[in-house]
């Protein structure tokens, strides 16, 4: 899949990393750390109820969890894309995801649009993907609404 | 009187506390009294196990100790029975807490291997010298203690464990990117697990734990024999030949039996296993305020404020948990006033581990006075009657008698008013500083009174075998007259133990706790619990059992006078012990710590100076730090 590709780590990176200048900007000085980290097992642990455990279990950090989800909607996209476009090389199937996700960077005339029902699709998934791993409500919905919203930039 | 003087003086400052830790804590004598439980269940479960498979067994029954003992048996018959008596519960006390002691020596093992830990690499020692860095400020005298931890990022939470003077910190992955973007976060966990080690946690609950491990065993052995033998033998004999219908009907006939007995150890263990999390519970928060108090309330409160909002509804089985939920330690955290209440479930876990204790101290106590009694009494024997040696033996005789006696019920004395006296102790001094006096704090007092009966009552039902639950109506209705008594008794201890600690701790304005005040409210209270409480509590036990014998009348009448000494007694400890305490005001006149000047406030403890404005005593509140 072309999310595996550097390209696609690349396009992952990049869109992470603002997300995560808007959600926790303290988190910057250690995006590439924390972004790497997100290839390894990541979310919460197992329940501490130990004895003289400090107890519960929080989300470590924003980034790896944004990666994850990002990651999830590029290649939500890039299975969209696929399907409408199935005669095009498969560079200007990744151009087309590249304009979806980072409308502002990419050149305007090659943005498709998703339509109603594939954005309502994208925010169920970070939502999701989100809550999964270990963000709150109201985080995961910010989350959810700040990534529709790039993307309906792209209409 | 100090309660009817209004506090004229104005309230400390905000970034002071009141000290949660100026009494020692409840949970301490708590954790002794679950021991001294589990020791005692040990002792009335040994009695069952020999009992289930031969029933009418007569060595080991109480009944034939009392006789032998009044009936003064040959020596060696006597020394025989008591030994018979005493080595199988010793053997079973030695073999639960060898247990217990076992697996508590083997905890580091099992968290290192659980939880995968490993020894800090080199990129990690920043870790290390931060936790040294905190342990050097809150005055944790070295070798600080080592952290260990698992690889990877994953993992929020901490663990102290290991023993003294060599302590580990387990600390999660995730908290190597805490240290660096959430540093208050990472310092209140670190602060949380240090308080455990300064506020003596970590050698109590990993025993407890252990222990409650030795108590499942223990508890369900008696359990499975009895499985055993109702049914395991009736197939052995089914197949030796016996009528199946024969062998049927033998087992309908147990099944009540085995039925009350599983039922009373599932809930024997359910009880035990709620008190044993609670204690841990309690534990956890209060190593939540010593963290606060050392300057991480503002990242605790987040960390809580994160964990309730991911929070689901607890489960059914919230009540075995170790720790309590986010949502109730930021509740703890924003109004500490929770921790220095005594609710009815204190008293009520009291209640219920003095039912376990009381049943195994007297299977034990004649034994005892066999072992101690009896060879004096042999020596009286040989002696010509009236001779001053005959008296002295006779006088030893009853010497040990009566310190037998004391060595037996003091602790259990000494454990009541350790729990129930230090959460009063806090009761109070929350209630000075609300201005929450007069007779109807006394009056609420009944609360409490009514739970440690209602526990006591709840311990002697679920009690495999107890031997004191009532068998007839009879003695079931003397059982609810006497619930009645023995809550007024509750009651009339707990008046007195608030009385003498409100006029005791009131006036005292020293920069730590007084020494001096603390052993003389000690000594009055136990001295309280040991006449006018226990006995009627084993007074209560006997006239149930003989409810229905022609004897009540001669028990009634012990028991009447008995309850008469025991009030002439209170009385005579309430002019004593005011006398006391005006002299100890007299004497040390309470003088401001900051200028010196005798204050005339009425509630000097919590006041501030008239002469200079700073707070008259220190001991009562604890600054916050940044």
């Amino acid at each position: 899949m072309w999310t595996d590709t550097p390209e696609g780590n690349q396009l992952i990176g990049e869109i992470s990393k603002e997300l995560v200048s808007q959600l926790a900007p303290e988190e910057l000085e250690m995006f590439d750390e924390l972004f790497q980290a997100h290839f390894e097992n990541q979310g919460t642990s197992a329940g501490d109820d130990e004895p003289l455990g400090f107890g519960g279990d929080l989300l470590v950090a924003m980034t790896p969890l944004v990666a994850i989800v990002v990651e999830s909607v590029t290649r939500f996209i890039s299975e969209e894309v696929i399907k409408a476009t199935r005669e095009e090389s498969s560079a200007l199937i990744a151009q087309k995801v590249k304009a979806i996700l980072n409308p502002v960077k990419e050149k305007k005339g090659a943005l498709p649009a998703l339509t109603k029902e594939q954005l309502e699709t994208v925010r169920k998934l970070v939502r999701k993907e989100a809550l999964r791993g270990g963000m709150n409500t109201k985080k995961a919905d910010d989350l959810a609404l700040l990534i529709t919203a790039r993307m309906a930039m792209a209409d | 009187m100090v309660e009817k003087t209004p506090n004229e003086s104005p309230p400390p400052p905000a970034t002071l506390r009141l000290n949660l830790l100026a009494f020692p804590t409840e949970t301490n004598a708590l954790f002794a009294l679950l021991v001294l439980a589990a020791v005692m269940l040990a002792v009335q479960l040994s009695y069952l196990i020999y009992l289930i498979p031969f029933p009418n067994a007569a060595a080991f029954s109480l009944e034939t100790d009392v006789e032998t003992l009044l009936q003064g048996k040959a020596f060696a018959q006597t020394m025989r029975t008591m030994l018979i008596g005493l080595g199988i519960p010793a053997f079973l006390i030695s073999l639960i807490l060898g247990a217990a002691y076992w697996t508590y020596r083997g905890h580091p093992r099992r968290v290192r291997r659980v939880r995968r830990l490993e020894q800090l690499q080199a990129r990690d020692e920043p870790i290390q010298k931060s936790v040294e860095a905190e342990a050097i400020r809150i005055g944790i005298q070295p070798p600080y203690p080592v952290v260990e931890m698992p690889r990877g990022n994953t993992g929020t939470s901490g663990q102290v464990f290991g023993f003294q003077r060599n302590y580990m910190i387990r600390l999660d992955g995730g908290l190597r990117i805490w240290r660096r973007i959430r540093p208050g976060r990472f310092r209140a966990i670190v602060l949380h697990e240090l308080a455990h080690i300064t506020n003596g946690d970590v050698w109590r609950s990993y025993f407890a734990e252990a222990l409650w491990k030795a108590m499942i065993i223990l508890s369900i052995a008696p359990v499975m024999l009895n499985l055993f033998y109702s049914f395991g033998l009736g197939l052995i004999a089914t197949f030796q030949g016996s009528g199946i219908l024969d062998t049927i009907a033998a087992l309908f006939n147990r099944l009540p039996f085995v039925l009350s007995l599983t039922l009373q150890t599932v809930l024997l263990l359910g009880v035990i296993g709620t008190i044993r999390a609670r204690l841990l519970q309690k534990r956890e928060v209060y190593a939540d305020w010593q963290a606060a108090v050392w300057g991480s309330a503002d990242s605790l409160k987040d960390i809580f404020q994160e964990g309730a909002e991911k929070e689901k509804k607890p489960s059914d089985l919230y009540m075995f948990r170790l720790h309590p939920t986010s949502t109730e330690r930021l509740e703890i955290l924003n109004r500490p006033g929770h921790l220095f209440q005594l609710s009815w479930y204190l008293p009520f876990i009291v209640g219920f581990l003095l039912a376990l204790v009381m049943g195994g101290i007297t299977l034990l106590v004649p034994r005892i006075y066999l072992l101690v009694l009896e060879p004096l009494r042999v020596a009286r024997l040989g002696l010509v009657e009236n001779s001053l040696l005959f008296w002295v033996v006779r006088g030893a005789w009853f010497s040990v008698l009566i310190a037998t006696t004391m060595l037996m019920i003091a602790p259990i004395a000494w454990l009541i008013s350790g729990v129930l006296g230090s959460q009063l102790r806090k009761q109070i001094a929350a209630n000075l500083v609300e201005g929450k006096r007069g007779w109807l704090e006394y009056l609420k007092l009944s609360i409490p009174a009514i739970s440690l009966i209602a526990g006591l009552e709840a311990g002697f039902w679920v009690t495999p075998f107890s031997i004191f639950i009532p068998n007839s109506l009879a003695e079931f209705i003397v059982d609810i007259l006497m619930i009645g008594v023995m809550t007024v008794l509750a009651w009339l201890f707990l008046v007195y133990s608030r009385f003498i600690t409100l006029r005791l701790f009131a006036s005292y304005t020293g920069v730590k706790l007084s020494r001096a005040r603390t052993l003389i409210s000690g000594f009055f209270i136990n001295a309280w619990i040991f006449i006018c409480f226990i006995p009627g509590l084993f007074f209560d036990r006997i006239l149930i059992s003989h409810a229905a014998s022609p004897d009540l009348s001669v028990f009634l009448i012990g028991f009447g006078i008995w309850l008469t000494v025991a009030m002439a007694f209170g009385v005579m400890m309430i002019v004593l012990s005011w006398g006391i305490i005006k002299l100890l005001t007299i004497i040390h006149a309470p003088r401001c710590q900051n200028c010196g000047q005798i204050t005339r406030r009425a509630v000097p403890a919590i006041a501030t100076c008239e002469y200079c404005g700073h707070l008259v005593g220190k001991w009562l509140y604890v600054q916050e730090e940044n």
